[in-house]
């Protein structure tokens, strides 16, 4: 017979952990933004966006990552259909910190020049504090 | 002593798509649906057009040397979803959207894979995840 539990809050048995997901993990944070209008279409444990230059942004965290060990990973879209690689990977090691992340939004071939896509998406995972 | 609670479905009490998780190190909560992945594909596009594993994907299309649709069974809330992927081709680095969007509807992905070399669209076998909130 199927089972099924409304509740509105999972935690551990203890009353104060979190509840294990078996081998599975949500993203703790996502975000599509974008560039050209400096908004975010949609987010998720997002609190802020701010627009640090062409194709350069920081997306700050409502809560924080308990280490700057996340992932990060997006596709982003052109204005048009071109054929041109895109890529949107943290700017570099040291704006990577545990309650923002500044993404640089690139050609990933030829100039590698930064540039202000209308469709820019990241997501983490990792560990919240 | 580790309870495990065995059911074969969860739903919000108050509202039935939410959920509240605490996090890893108990210092915050957020809600468990808003961060599962809501569908992922493998898609062989360089040899056999064949999906090698999906969740939550009807069909993958190939409309063209290096485009593809991506349709979701359960449709997204919105066209502004997350989209995450990359390519197991060397010189086809990641994948991409065109037009300045990655959905067509909230059902269908729109997704290019492109040489890093020629700057041409290439077929490639590419995996792709999406993030958003379901309809």
């Amino acid at each position: 017979m199927p089972s099924q539990l409304n509740v509105d809050t999972l935690v551990a048995a203890n009353g104060t952990d979190p509840v294990v997901l078996t081998k599975q993990s949500a993203a703790k944070i996502w975000t599509v933004f974008d560039c050209v209008a400096a908004v975010t279409d949609d987010s998720f444990g997002q609190s802020s966006l701010s627009d640090d230059g062409t194709g350069l942004f920081t997306s700050s965290f409502t809560n924080n990552m308990s280490s700057v060990s996340y992932t990060n990973g997006g596709s982003p879209a052109s204005s048009t259909a071109t054929t041109v690689t895109l890529s949107i990977i943290p700017n570099y090691q040291g704006v990577i910190t545990t309650s923002s992340v500044q993404l640089s939004i690139s050609y990933a071939s030829g100039s590698s020049a930064r540039y202000d896509y209308p469709y820019a998406p990241n997501v983490i995972h990792g560990d919240l504090a | 002593m580790a309870s495990i609670l065995k059911i074969d479905e969860l739903r919000g009490l108050t509202s039935a798509g939410d959920i509240t998780v605490t996090s890893e190190g108990g210092a915050a909560t957020q809600s468990l649906q808003q961060g599962l992945v809501k569908c992922f594909v493998y898609f062989d596009q360089y040899t056999s057009n064949t999906v090698q594993d999906s969740f939550n994907t009807s069909s993958v299309l190939d409309q063209a040397t290096g485009i593809a649709y991506w349709n979701v069974t359960n449709g997204m809330s919105n066209v502004y979803g997350v989209l995450s992927g990359t390519t197991a081709r060397t010189g086809t680095p990641g994948i991409s959207g065109g037009s300045g969007v990655i959905m067509n509807s909230t059902t269908q992905w729109h997704v290019y894979s492109t040489d890093a070399g020629t700057s041409n669209m290439e077929d490639a076998e590419w995996s792709a995840s999406g993030h958003g909130d379901l309809a």
